[in-house]
């Protein structure tokens, strides 16, 4: 039998967070918590500090569940407005190129790839992000990458929807610049 | 359905058709048949698209959750609350007699820690007429009458 916490709603969830259930805070540990690293990952580009980030989220949320509005929207795009400040937090506060390691090639261990040329192309397209503005990044990864819907993401963001499409296009039209004469190279 | 609009669905939901809703799908199958440059948009895009699956990030390490959740307690404001009912006359009562019980004792510590600390272990005054040995005792005194 499922518990209960299982099929709760992440919003029931939050409400019991309120009340200091820590079983109902593992539940949305367990629902969030690979999804959170992985967009602050794509966000940074180094899996250390995106751990680092969605453990920032995940104190704010255990902190912050005290006040929880359920009234004001969804747990979700909440979530990742919290995540997406931490990571915007992390990049501010970063240390200059190679002053801490972070520029270092992550481990093919870490990575499910297994050939050189997956693993060249994963770089080029972790490079291709990057060098995308910070909100555009944001963008394409709560869209693309974490599925939100544009709605979630604009407010993910603090955005209207027509600016988060604005911002997804710019993003695409870059990343095709960048990548697709690669992709074309076979 | 023009060009522009096409972008901003493939940007919004991706390349593949059956991520886009149900409406826009039906425009934007009849704008792909009809404008080889809408064709060639969603050809680029799905190209586009299989580069970024390429980009799989590694899992978070395993005691990620186990710290997340040991982090878990009541935040400090609720365990350093202030007696709980500071508003009742009962709890005044036994709280600041105790409150100045304490700081009088500690004040008591910290005026004898530095008095005890600043008095001298003797006067070198005093001893100006004796001699001492190697161990500072006195063995002899320059005075008559004394040992």
């Amino acid at each position: 039998m499922a518990n209960d916490a299982d099929e709760a709603t992440d919003e029931a969830l939050m409400g019991r967070v309120a009340a200091r259930d820590r079983a109902a805070y593992a539940a949305l540990i367990d629902r969030y918590l690979s999804p959170a690293a992985a967009f602050a990952q794509r966000m940074l580009g180094h899996p250390s500090e995106a751990e680092d980030v969605a453990q920032d989220a995940f104190i704010k949320v255990w902190i912050g569940a005290a006040t929880w509005d359920e009234g004001r929207g969804k747990f979700r795009p909440w979530f990742y407005r919290l995540l997406y400040n931490a990571a915007i937090d992390h990049l501010r506060r970063r240390l200059p190129p190679g002053a801490d390691g972070l520029d270092e090639v992550v481990d093919p261990a870490d990575c499910p790839e297994t050939t050189a040329a997956a693993a060249l192309r994963r770089r080029q397209v972790k490079g291709a992000l990057e060098q995308l503005p910070e909100r555009q990044r944001a963008a394409v990864v709560l869209c693309y990458y974490q599925g939100l819907s544009n709605r979630e993401a604009a407010a993910s963001l603090e955005i209207g929807v027509k600016a988060l499409e604005a911002l997804l296009v710019r993003a695409r039209r870059s990343l095709a610049e960048t990548l697709l004469p690669i992709y074309e190279q076979g | 359905m023009t060009l522009d609009e096409l972008e901003t669905l493939i940007a919004g939901h991706g390349a593949r058709r059956e991520r886009w809703p149900d409406e826009a799908r039906r425009r934007a199958d009849a704008l792909i048949a009809a404008s080889p440059a809408a064709a060639r948009l969603v050809a680029e895009a799905r190209a586009l698209d299989g580069l970024l699956d390429s980009y799989q990030v590694a899992a978070p390490s395993p005691d990620l959750r186990a710290r997340l959740l040991s982090a878990a307690m009541p935040p400090v404001a609720e365990v350093m609350k202030f007696p709980a009912k500071t508003h009742s006359p009962i709890a005044f009562s036994s709280f600041w007699p105790q409150a100045a019980a304490l700081m009088a004792a500690s004040f008591v510590g910290l005026w004898l820690g530095i008095n005890i600390v600043s008095v001298p272990l003797f006067n070198e005054q005093d001893l100006s007429g004796y001699v001492l040995g190697n161990d500072g005792d006195v063995i002899a005194s320059l005075e008559e009458g004394q040992p």
